[in-house]
């Protein structure tokens, strides 16, 4: 397998909250077309590592860093960085679907309409795009104007990855996109990562060791702040480099 | 047993306490319209003053007067109180000047309204020489609203979920975009609660309105606002303890049904639209 080109470079990233130390200097690539998932026990830091990427950590007042993250060869700390075009390229799908309580259309339009789309043939055909990407179209296209708050768990979180590519993002960043979903509507989203890997470099938090092995092609363990390591899912899971690896998949930990 | 029977007993009371808030209203129209049922008529309400014939009189002015000053104090405070209960929850970080400038407002929200009266004397008055007139009056009432506004509007933007903001966030939303599109529209049936409770209050207002512009006799209306005005509440305080005419007691009952039914057009008017408003936040749209 040829070298791929790294979509986003973490390079020595530690942070803080306040006093707390929450990741040690951190290095690791994610590729583009390639599922990686991240992996470690709660609160080893994985979530503020995705959140990190698109500086959405930026809204904690006591968020500190040293080292850099760099998308696309170019640091997304750097003082020329524009937020809004940051995250329009870096999407990101929170745990707990949050669709805001607007129809299923004015959801999945929001995005565009910020970013300056007025013209309402070409905002329609992006929704109906978007929910197709994310395999809901054929479940809202006869009540796009319902509230998105009557969908279901599933439905609300494909939805809200509908919102994200909305915005043609090159990465999504998802972090635990099925840790509040039962099996079946956490199977449809794990297809649909496969499908969207095809596009876009995708970053996932998960708890699932199960769902990591059978979606991702890379895998990132974290423990307590600090990368264990870092190498091609199957290789982690089955030959792991570090013992303490073999210990938290073993189910020894965590 | 017991249990039950004090769990009943307990039921029973704050029933009462809810029924008796009811009562009271009541009490107080029944009250009113014994008084001064008899006073009422379309007369009363579409002629202007007469001194010297109070039974032909009308308190079409008060009306004309009080309702400038709800619509100007809505205009004036509602605006400017959304906006700084805006920077106090969404921009301003907890420093120790931004606590401060909080505990001064949940203070100022119990200065009693004389005090407001005197300073707007003493501020609009004299020093901005507005004189004694209906922007004096309107400005010193807002002042007195503005701390309510700003306080139910920062309880109403905290409610707002911290998720709807990451949402927006994350698509790439500056922070003003996040709260133009999504958390003013999800707190704006709270912030018409705080509009209605200090609206309410400030033109039920008697005590500063004296200071600052309200008159008990003018010919017509007001044309422009630094004219004097006449007010419902003056009106009936000066008809209940001023006047002479043997008649003048029922006037002033009269004047206050005309009042309480000012209150509550203007409340229901806010109503409605909080109700519009709830309707479509909720997402029943279409």
């Amino acid at each position: 397998m040829k070298p791929l080109p790294a979509k986003i470079q973490v390079r020595n990233f530690s942070s803080w909250y306040g006093d707390k130390h929450v990741l040690d200097q951190v290095n690791l690539d994610f590729f583009d077309k390639r599922v990686t998932a991240i992996i470690g026990p709660s609160g080893c830091g994985k979530s503020t590592l995705l959140q990190s990427i698109n500086r959405m950590t930026d809204l904690v007042a006591s968020f500190r860093k040293s080292g850099d993250i760099a998308y696309d060869d170019a640091s997304v700390y750097a003082s020329s960085v524009d937020l809004t075009q940051l995250r329009k390229n870096v999407g990101l799908v929170f745990q707990k679907a949050n669709p805001f309580p607007f129809s299923i259309f004015d959801n999945v339009a929001f995005g565009p309409r910020l970013h300056g789309t007025t013209n309402a043939e070409e905002t329609a055909r992006i929704v109906r795009d978007s929910l197709e990407k994310a395999d809901l179209w054929a479940e809202v296209q006869d009540r796009l104007h319902h509230s998105a708050l009557r969908l279901s768990g599933g439905q609300q979180q494909r939805l809200c990855i509908a919102r994200a590519l909305a915005v043609s993002p090159d990465v999504l960043l998802l972090d635990e996109p099925c840790s509040a979903l039962d099996p079946i509507a956490t199977e449809r989203i794990e297809k649909l990562i496969l499908k969207l890997k095809e596009k876009h470099a995708i970053v996932m938090v998960t708890h699932n060791l199960a769902q990591a092995k059978r979606v991702s092609d890379h895998t990132a363990y974290l423990l307590s702040g600090k990368l264990v390591e870092f190498g091609a899912t199957k290789s982690v899971f089955e030959s792991p480099k570090q013992d303490l690896t073999r210990d938290y998949i073993e189910g020894r930990y965590g | 047993m017991s249990d039950t029977l004090s769990e009943k007993a307990y039921l029973t009371l704050v029933a009462l306490s809810a029924v008796s808030a009811l009562g009271i209203l009541l009490a107080v129209i029944l009250f009113l319209f014994a008084f001064g049922g008899s006073a009422l008529s379309a007369d009363f309400i579409f002629n202007n003053w007469n001194h010297q014939h109070i039974e032909q009189a009308g308190v079409l002015q008060a009306i004309v007067g009080t309702l400038a000053l709800a619509v100007g104090v809505f205009a004036v405070s509602v605006p400017i109180g959304v906006a700084s209960a805006i920077y106090l929850t969404e921009y301003a970080r907890s420093t120790w000047s931004v606590r401060l400038i909080r505990l001064a407002i949940r203070n100022l929200a119990g200065v009693p309204s004389i005090v407001y009266g005197l300073f707007g004397l003493a501020l609009f008055v004299q020093l901005l020489a507005l004189g004694t007139s209906l922007l004096a009056a309107i400005l010193t009432l807002s002042a007195m609203t503005l701390p309510w506004i700003i306080s139910a509007g920062e309880e109403s933007l905290k409610t707002v979920p911290l998720a709807y903001r990451q949402g927006a966030l994350a698509l790439g939303a500056t922070p003003w975009q996040t709260i133009r599109h999504i958390v003013l529209p999800q707190s704006l049936s709270g912030m018409m609660t705080g509009a209605i409770l200090g609206v309410s209050r400030a033109i039920g207002e008697t005590a500063p309105l004296i200071l600052v512009g309200a008159t008990f006799f003018m010919n017509g209306l007001p044309t422009g606002p630094l004219d004097k005005f006449m007010a419902l509440p003056y009106h009936t305080f000066i008809l209940a303890t001023q006047h002479a005419d043997p008649h003048a007691k029922s006037y002033a009952a009269a004047t206050a049904i005309v009042l309480i039914g000012l209150v509550l057009m203007v409340n229901g008017v806010i109503f409605y639209y909080r109700y519009k408003i709830r309707k479509k936040t909720l997402g029943e749209i279409r």
